[in-house]
């Protein structure tokens, strides 16, 4: 079996994997269109008349074509329809069975309350709610079709990774998280026990072409050391687990760039303020490697493994490293930016920075879930990570 | 009414503006700041991602490693930052958690901008106490230096379609008041 440069260094580590799972977290986006509903009205039809209706309606109600309803069935059996709408038809129209219910979604928008006219009958109309948006799951889509409307999944997502490519991320990311987390573990623990910071750590990846993981750097949180005196509760921010590692990435690439083509500057390899030189012997045997593809870009396509959810800054230094991938352990409402929330009586803050319309680059994002939840200790979560 | 700049708001933008400069002549996107404490300048930065390969050094971040070599960290709580362009979300947190005073701006960040711009990281609820900022402070001269890069980047670029697009774009729009 092909193995990387570092693999041998974690394994003479005695690390002990954990164990859990990933799940992928929401984009803020998702979490909108989860539970973006709408009324509409919906009206029984005699199938033989169903395309003049439809006709109809759009000609009557120009306003409906506005509405983008493509995840749902325009018109459908009665026996498909959700049991809770069959029921109120059945109360209206009790014998006529055989007919087919047409969505009539289009006709609604002004909220009027008008018939669509001329029709042998007055039809019977009703107001219904349904979904707004397009499912992003197989299963989304059937509890919708047994809720609100007949809908169709059509394995794309408007809102978030797209779905394939999301699961394939998934699969590549869990076969090395239970190492990578134990490893940022340790190197929160390393830090945290010279008195450097909170006990946070991160693990630093880069994907080599045949799928093998490579470690690149590990680094433990060392806002209260070097610089400055600990009796400020921030410390120094700078010296957050991620710009750590981040920063040693940046320094052994001007270290491999300058032996490959002897053009980068290597700049002095004295502690800063940065903090972004190894502080123990578990960084430092991680940082010593030249394990890095040459002529690499930022932290382009690298993933990242951290034992929290990352500050506001933090986050923002993933994004703008261009990480692929990032997996954290423990959520940290007051101070996480990457999960989502709704509403403003949620107390976290609900950025979900790694998927944000606004911003130029996005990536993957996972929550670790431990089988073990009680094993896993609460830290308070009135700090930045 | 918007209260107007004072004479020492200028002249300490300038600094920065300088900065920004300096980070021109370097290849840097030009962004550059200073941090003034007790009437005088604390420190300088200037971006430098491209030279350390590291996307994190931002002029504000460069400027504070600077104060820290000789100062304490309790020192930033008493700094007012001038910056020439809008703190981006990265930013804007760090100079939040670490307690800076005020920050003044030159122009926006229609990108990353996490002082009104994108977000509103200064503002928004969080562990830390708000971050106090007022943009538009030699607004027109932080536009200018970013537009020269991008004709410098242009210019440097192998593509020769980019090229046309290189003459200077020197009418600027005026300040979006959304933001
Ligand atoms: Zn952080
Ligand atoms: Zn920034």
């Amino acid at each position: 079996m092909a193995s990387s440069i570092s693999t041998q260094l974690i394994e003479d580590l005695d690390i002990k994997p954990l164990s859990g799972k990933l799940v992928p977290l929401k984009t803020k986006g998702e979490l909108e269109a989860e539970t973006d509903l709408i009324d509409v009205h919906v009206v029984a039809v005699n199938p033989r008349r169903a395309t003049d209706v439809v006709a109809l309606i759009k000609e009557t109600f120009p306003a409906s074509r506005d509405l983008e309803l493509a995840h749902l069935r325009g018109y459908t059996k009665f026996t498909l329809l959700p049991a809770q709408l069959r029921s109120r038809f059945e109360a209206l129209i009790p014998d006529e069975r055989e007919e087919v219910i047409l969505s009539s979604l289009n006709a609604h928008v002004d909220g009027n309350e008008k018939r669509p006219p001329a029709t042998p009958s007055p039809p019977v109309v009703l107001t219904s709610t349904i979904p707004r948006s397009t499912p992003i799951s197989a299963a989304q889509a059937a509890g919708w079709s047994e809720h609100f409307w007949p809908c169709v999944y059509k394995n794309t997502n408007p809102y978030g990774p797209h779905p394939k490519i999301l699961s394939q991320s998934t699969a590549i990311v869990d076969a090395d998280a239970p190492r990578f987390l134990a490893l940022a573990e340790r190197a929160a623990q390393a830090c945290h026990a010279s008195n450097s910071g909170p006990s946070v750590g991160c693990v630093v990846v880069e994907r080599r072409k045949d799928g093998i993981a490579e470690v690149v750097s590990v680094a433990g949180d060392a806002r209260y050391g070097g610089v400055g005196s600990a009796n400020s509760c921030a410390g120094n921010v700078m010296a957050h687990a991620v710009m750590r590692a981040m920063g040693m990435v940046a320094r052994k690439r001007l270290r491999v760039d300058e032996d490959v083509q002897g053009a980068g500057e290597q700049s002095a390899e004295e502690q800063s303020a940065y903090m972004d030189l190894p502080l123990n012997e578990l960084e430092s045997k991680f940082f010593a490697l030249d394990n890095i593809a040459p002529r690499g870009y930022l932290c382009l396509n690298l993933e990242i493994y951290l034992t929290h959810e990352p500050c506001v800054m933090c986050s923002m230094a993933i994004l703008h490293g261009r990480f692929a991938s990032c997996v954290f352990r423990r959520e940290l409402p007051l101070t996480g930016a990457l999960t989502t929330s709704k509403g403003k009586d949620s107390n976290s803050l609900g950025y979900g920075l790694f998927w944000h319309q606004e911003l130029n680059w996005k990536f993957f994002a996972w929550k670790w879930l431990d089988s073990d939840v009680c094993g896993i200790e609460d830290d308070g979560s009135g700090v930045h990570a | 009414m918007a209260v107007k700049f004072t004479e020492e708001d200028e002249a300490f933008m300038k600094e920065a503006l300088l900065m920004g400069e300096s980070a021109l002549e370097n290849d840097e996107t030009p962004v550059g700041c200073v941090f003034i404490h007790d009437g005088a300048v604390l420190g300088r930065g200037m971006n430098e991602t491209n030279k350390s390969l590291n996307g994190t050094r931002h002029a504000e971040l460069v400027a504070i490693e600077q104060i820290l070599r000789k100062y304490s960290l309790q020192i930033l709580k008493e700094t007012v930052l001038y910056v020439t362009v809008e703190p981006c979300i990265m930013c804007a947190s760090a100079l939040r958690q670490y307690g800076v005073k005020k920050v003044y701006f030159g122009c926006h960040n229609d990108r990353f901008g996490g002082t009104g711009s994108v977000l509103e990281i200064h503002s928004d609820p969080s562990i830390d106490p708000p971050l106090e900022v007022r943009g538009g402070l030699y607004r027109e001269e932080a536009i200018m230096l970013l537009r020269r890069f991008y004709v410098q980047e242009n210019v440097k670029a192998p593509d020769p379609k980019q090229k046309k697009t290189r003459e200077l774009k020197t009418e600027i729009l005026p300040l979006d008041i959304n933001k």
